[in-house]
C-alpha cells in the first residue's frame, strides 16, 4: 500500500485535469479505496467534446499497465498543467467512459 | 492529446527482444574484429579496473575492440535482466539499453554498474515489489558507476578495501536513487528527457562533496581518439540504416505516418513503442542515428567512445521522446554557441553536448524551434559549469544539466504564453 494513496489522488487529479480541460467547470468525484484496489468514479456535464478524443481515452484506460514506468514517472501525473493521460493509461488496470446526454462518465480501476 | 494508437503488437514481444538484442550481439561482436582476442582481454581489464570518472574514453583506456564488447556485453545483460523481470521492450527499456551500451564506451563497465543495479534490487525487496517496477531507475542509476570504480581503484585504498568499499558505496546509491529519481522528476516537468541524469548528478554531488571533506578528489579525465576510423563510420551507419529498413518489415503503414511521431512533444513519458508501433520506432532511431553521425562529421569530429556514446544514447531515445523535429533545434542551439562565443562547435566536448542537449528536445517540442535554440544556448552555457559539482562521478553531467535549463525555461515560457495552449 506505500504511496497508493498517493498514487489514486494524482490519478484522480489527472482526470478531474481532464474534465476542466475540456470546458467543464462541474465535476462529481468519487475515490474508493479497499485493500487490494482503488476506484475513481466522475462524473460531469460536458456540452461539447470529440466523440473520438473519448475513444482514445477510452483506448488508453484500458491499454495494459507499465509496470516499468510506475515507480519512476508516477509523480508527474496529476501535478503540473500538461497532460500526462499516457501516463495515466500506464497506471491503472481499467477503465470505463461513457458519454451520453450531455453527461461526461469516467471509471477507473487500479489494482495494489 | 495526442492520437493513441496502440499498434506495437503488430510485432510480438519476443520479436522486439530478438531484434533489440541482435542489435546488442553486433556491438559485442563486432568488437572482436578490431583487436585480437588477447588485446580485447587485456583491454577489458584496463577498462574495469579504471576510475571510469567522466571523460574517460574507452578507446585509449583499453581499445576500441574491448570497448565494443564491454558495450554490447553489458546491452545483452541489461536485455536479459529485462526479460526475467518480464518487463515490456517498450521505448523506456530501448532508451535504457542503448544508453547503457553508449556509455559503457566511455564509463560503464561489467564490474562498476552491477552493485547499483544490485542496490535498486534490494531497495524493490525491502518494499516487497517486483524489480520490474525499478528496472528503469536501475538501469538510468548507472550513470553513478563512475562512483564505484573511483572509490574502488582512484583513492588510493588498498585494493580490497577499495573494492569492497566500492561496491558498499554503489549499493548506497542503488538504495537512494528510486525515492529521489521519482521526486525530481517534478522539478523540470517532465521537460528533461534525462531525468535520472538530474537525480545522479545531485546524487554524485552529495557524495563528491562528502569526499573532498575527507580529503579525496578526482583526477582529470583522460584523452579522447581522435583518429577517423571508416570500419567505425561503416558498422554504426550500416546499423543505423538497418534499422530504418527494418520499419518495411515490421509495420506496414506508409512512410507518411511517421509524421505521427513527429507530432510528439516528446515530454516524458513518451513511449513511441506503444504510441506508434516497433516498425516505425526503430525507423526514427535510425533517422535519429543517421543524423547524429552526420552532425559529428559535418563539424569536423571523429567517432571516439564518448562520441558514439552520445549518438547511441540519441538512437535510444529516440524510442522514448526525441525525434529530428524536437532534436535539431536544441543541437543546432548548442551548435551556434560553440560556434560564435566557444571554441568550435568540432571538439569532443562540443559535439558531445550538441548531441546530449537533446534531453532538452521536449521544450523544442512543445513551444517550438525558437525555444529549442535558447534551450541549446543555455543549456550550452551552464553544463561547462556542472561537471566541478559531481566531480564527474555523473556520467550524465547534460542529464544533471538540462535538469537546471528546463527547470529555468519552461516556468517563464508558460508564464508569458496565452492560456490553455497545452494539449488537452
Amino acid at each position: 500500500m506505500k504511496d497508493e494513496k498517493s498514487k489514486m489522488l494524482k490519478i484522480m487529479n489527472e482526470l478531474v485535469r481532464f474534465y476542466l480541460k475540456s470546458g467543464n467547470h462541474s465535476v462529481r468525484i468519487a475515490l474508493d479505496l479497499t485493500d487490494h484496489e482503488g476506484i475513481v468514479s466522475l462524473e460531469g456535464c460536458c456540452t461539447k467534446i470529440d466523440e473520438k478524443k473519448l475513444e482514445d481515452l477510452n483506448d488508453i484506460l484500458n491499454s495494459p499497465r507499465k509496470d516499468e514506468a510506475e515507480e519512476y514517472y508516477w509523480n508527474l501525473v496529476g501535478s503540473n498543467d500538461f497532460s500526462e493521460i499516457h501516463l495515466l493509461g500506464s497506471l491503472v488496470n481499467e477503465g470505463e467512459v461513457k458519454y451520453d446526454g450531455n453527461v461526461l462518465k469516467m471509471r477507473v480501476k487500479r489494482y495494489f | 492529446m495526442d492520437p493513441i494508437i496502440l499498434k506495437s503488437a503488430q510485432l510480438s514481444e519476443r520479436a522486439k527482444y530478438r531484434i533489440i538484442s541482435l542489435y546488442s550481439f553486433s556491438v559485442a561482436f563486432a568488437g572482436l574484429f578490431f583487436n585480437p582476442p588477447e588485446e580485447i582481454a587485456s583491454g577489458l581489464w584496463s577498462i574495469m579496473t579504471s576510475p571510469s570518472i567522466l571523460l574517460s574514453d574507452y578507446f585509449i583506456i583499453g581499445n576500441i575492440g574491448a570497448s565494443l564488447l564491454n558495450s554490447g556485453l553489458l546491452m545483452l545483460l541489461a536485455i536479459f535482466v529485462a526479460s526475467r523481470s518480464k518487463s515490456l521492450m517498450n521505448g523506456p527499456i530501448i532508451a535504457a539499453v542503448f544508453t547503457i551500451g553508449g556509455f559503457a564506451l566511455f564509463g560503464k563497465n561489467l564490474y562498476n554498474t552491477l552493485s547499483i543495479v544490485l542496490g535498486v534490487y534490494l531497495h524493490s525487496r525491502m518494499n516487497k515489489d517486483h524489480f520490474g517496477k525499478y528496472i528503469i531507475i536501475a538501469y538510468f542509476g548507472t550513470a553513478l558507476a563512475p562512483l564505484v570504480s573511483q572509490v574502488s581503484f582512484g583513492f588510493g585504498l588498498p585494493p580490497l578495501i577499495g573494492v569492497l568499499a566500492g561496491n558498499l558505496f554503489g549499493i548506497g546509491i542503488g538504495l537512494l536513487l528510486p525515492p529521489l529519481a521519482s521526486s525530481f522528476v517534478r522539478f523540470h516537468q517532465g521537460f528533461n528527457l534525462y531525468n535520472v541524469g538530474f537525480t545522479a548528478g545531485i546524487t554524485g554531488m552529495l557524495f563528491m562533496s562528502i569526499f573532498r571533506t575527507l580529503g579525496y578528489d578526482n583526477k582529470g579525465p583522460s584523452g579522447t581518439y581522435q583518429e577517423f576510423n571508416p570500419f567505425l563510420l561503416g558498422f554504426f551507419s550500416l546499423m543505423f540504416i538497418s534499422m530504418i529498413f527494418i520499419k518495411y518489415r515490421a509495420s506496414d503503414k506508409p512512410i507518411g505516418y511517421y509524421k505521427s511521431i513527429l507530432s510528439h512533444p516528446g515530454r516524458l513519458v513518451t513511449d513511441f513503442v506503444s504510441l506508434n508501433g516497433f516498425g516505425f520506432t526503430l525507423f526514427n532511431m535510425g533517422i535519429l542515428g543517421l543524423v547524429g553521425i552526420i552532425y559529428v562529421f559535418a563539424v569536423g569530429g571523429v567517432l571516439n567512445g564518448p562520441v558514439i556514446g552520445g549518438i547511441f544514447t540519441l538512437v535510444g531515445f529516440g524510442a522514448f521522446g526525441k525525434h529530428p523535429r524536437n532534436s535539431i533545434p536544441v543541437m543546432a542551439g548548442v551548435f551556434l554557441t560553440a560556434l560564435i562565443f566557444g571554441d568550435g562547435p568540432g571538439s569532443t566536448g562540443a559535439i558531445l553536448t550538441a548531441l546530449f542537449s537533446t534531453a532538452l528536445a521536449p521544450i523544442a517540442g512543445q513551444y517550438g524551434p525558437i525555444a529549442g535554440l535558447v534551450a541549446g544556448f543555455i543549456h550550452m552555457s551552464i553544463v561547462s559549469n556542472t561537471a566541478y559539482l559531481h566531480g564527474g562521478m555523473n556520467l550524465y553531467n547534460n542529464g544533471f544539466t538540462a535538469g537546471f535549463v528546463a527547470a529555468i525555461l519552461v516556468p517563464v515560457i508558460e508564464a508569458y504564453r496565452k492560456e490553455n495552449e497545452n494539449e488537452g
